[in-house]
């Protein structure tokens, strides 16, 4: 079950955007503050709100944290009289929500939130953060519930499914692969004893996640979300810029694993500034693969975007804007 | 003035006697066969009045990495040859090494070498920006201890920065 659109009206940065999707990859660029990681947040919102405990406005609230819980605070502050929507589109479904400045906590108007619920139940989605969060994950949920420390859900989510298990039985073909390619990085594979992440080298002493490189903990968390059941076909991923603390040479690994898993049925959103990441899927992927570039860019004041299925084809492209330049000073400086 | 018409680009208007083009020179013909030169070396000032001497070779199209790696890699090697000998043969010329008549310009021949900035300028027409920077490192990677030698460096543009920089004034 894919997500295949977002219309936002007066959201954020957003005045009016409607965006449709790709069933496989899907990856945005732009400068900060175009909105890249709010669509995702607001993506991620609906695909947990498919769960019948989980109300898609009070998920929005707990992903962004606006002060004081309240979703009227994404009313965009240009617009700030008028109402602000989300409805976010499925292949045969739809939730939707509306709220404005006066609206309290996240009493939003919902739509359509049980035929969401109905069609997506099965829905397996997963957001990983920017920043590394296993290293710090003991006891993270509790303290965030007694708001000792403020951390929106992203981070409070990823450590549950990081240690969950809900695959079935024993690695498949495809899953083994996998693993292996990336224990070649990580050198080790991801225990959890005791609600803390440890990294295990072969034969050797388990190494708790704080002294593992930020990079190396990123790599192994995919290595863990794979490896119980959590990327299997029919799951979203989000991924909040990759590139992240990542060495550039294990770049073209992530990429490849992701096409893959595209391969095998997961819709995957990806936000990135990495020139590396952004043409490496273009470099790597095959005629079949679904890859899909959003571009975000600021026109006249309002967050506008473009979409091709290559990367080059991109006219707003601060990436290869940011690369060309950085040519450009290069060789006025020797002439 | 001298102008000449390589790649589909016209290079120039320049001073003659900022000129040597080696590639039609005589030069060629006493060397012999399986010599590699450049099309033009010049002599001009730099944004901060440095005295500049230009290897120049212009290309119309350029092998894809991608697509051939082996040709890619002769290109590379091809070019690379063009830069090293052509700079050679200016150096064999300035200290006499051939009794000929060679015309090359006077500015070029007097050139003070504690002073002048060298640079080997690749001009590729109708190459996207993006393809030009693995083109200069790969450049930079073969000559590299050329390069640290004679503290030279590989300039590697398209027409369109080639214009900005006035090497050529139009393209065909």
């Amino acid at each position: 079950m894919a997500l295949k659109k977002i219309d936002i009206k007066n959201v954020t940065v957003f005045e009016n955007i409607n965006m449709e999707f790709s069933d496989g990859i899907n990856i945005f660029i732009g400068e900060n503050g175009m909105g890249k990681t709010h669509i995702m947040k607001l993506l991620y919102a609906a695909c947990k709100a498919a769960k019948a405990d989980v109300s898609f406005p009070q998920k929005v609230v707990r992903v962004f944290r606006p002060d004081g819980s309240n979703i009227r605070r994404l009313v965009s502050r240009k617009r700030a009289g008028e109402t602000a929507s989300v409805k976010i589109y499925s292949d045969d479904a739809n939730i939707g929500m509306k709220f404005t400045t006066k609206t309290n906590k996240w009493a939003a108007q919902v739509t359509n939130e049980a035929t969401w619920e109905k069609q997506l139940a099965d829905l397996s989605c997963t957001f990983i953060p920017a920043k590394e969060i296993l290293s710090n994950s003991w006891n993270l949920e509790a303290a965030v519930g007694s708001n000792n420390v403020e951390f929106d859900d992203t981070y409070v989510d990823i450590v549950m499914a990081a240690k969950i298990d809900i695959s079935a039985g024993r690695d498949t073909h495809d899953r083994k692969r996998y693993l292996e390619i990336l224990q070649g990085i990580t050198a080790g594979k991801v225990t959890v004893e005791q609600e803390r992440f440890y990294l295990k080298p072969g034969t050797q002493a388990k190494i708790e996640f704080n002294l593992v490189a930020e990079g190396i903990r990123k790599i192994a968390l995919l290595w863990q979300l794979i490896k119980n059941g959590t990327l299997e076909n029919g799951a979203i991923l989000f991924w909040d810029e990759p590139e992240a603390n990542i060495n550039p040479k294990h770049i073209p690994t992530i990429v490849d694993m992701l096409l893959e898993l595209q391969r095998n049925g997961v819709q995957i959103f990806v936000s990135t500034h990495d020139y590396f990441l952004a043409k490496y899927f273009e470099v790597k992927k095959k005629d079949t693969d679904k890859v899909r570039y959003c571009s975000l860019y600021d026109n006249k004041g309002a967050v506008e975007y473009e979409q091709s299925a290559n990367f080059r084809e991109l006219q707003n492209n601060e990436i290869m804007e940011t690369f060309l330049a950085l040519y450009e000073s290069e060789i006025d400086k020797v002439m | 003035m001298y102008k000449t018409i390589e790649s589909n680009m016209i290079f120039g208007p320049f001073e003659e006697t900022d000129i040597f083009e080696i590639e039609k020179s005589n030069v060629n013909q006493m060397i012999g066969q399986h010599i590699r030169t450049v099309e033009f070396i010049m002599r001009r000032e730099g944004k901060q009045q440095e005295e500049q001497i230009l290897f120049i070779e212009a290309k119309s199209s350029t092998p894809r990495q991608q697509t051939s790696k082996i040709r890619y890699d002769e290109f590379i090697t091809e070019i690379s040859e063009k830069f090293i000998q052509s700079f050679e043969i200016y150096h064999a010329l300035k200290y006499n090494r051939y009794r000929t008549d060679v015309t090359m310009g006077e500015h070029l021949m007097k050139q003070e070498w504690d002073k002048v900035h060298i640079k080997f300028v690749l001009i590729i027409h109708g190459h996207k920006m993006e393809w030009l920077p693995p083109l200069r490192e790969a450049l930079m990677k073969n000559m590299n201890i050329y390069l640290k030698i004679w503290k030279s460096t590989i300039v590697v543009l398209n027409d369109e920065m080639a214009k900005s920089y006035k090497l050529i004034s139009e393209t065909i």
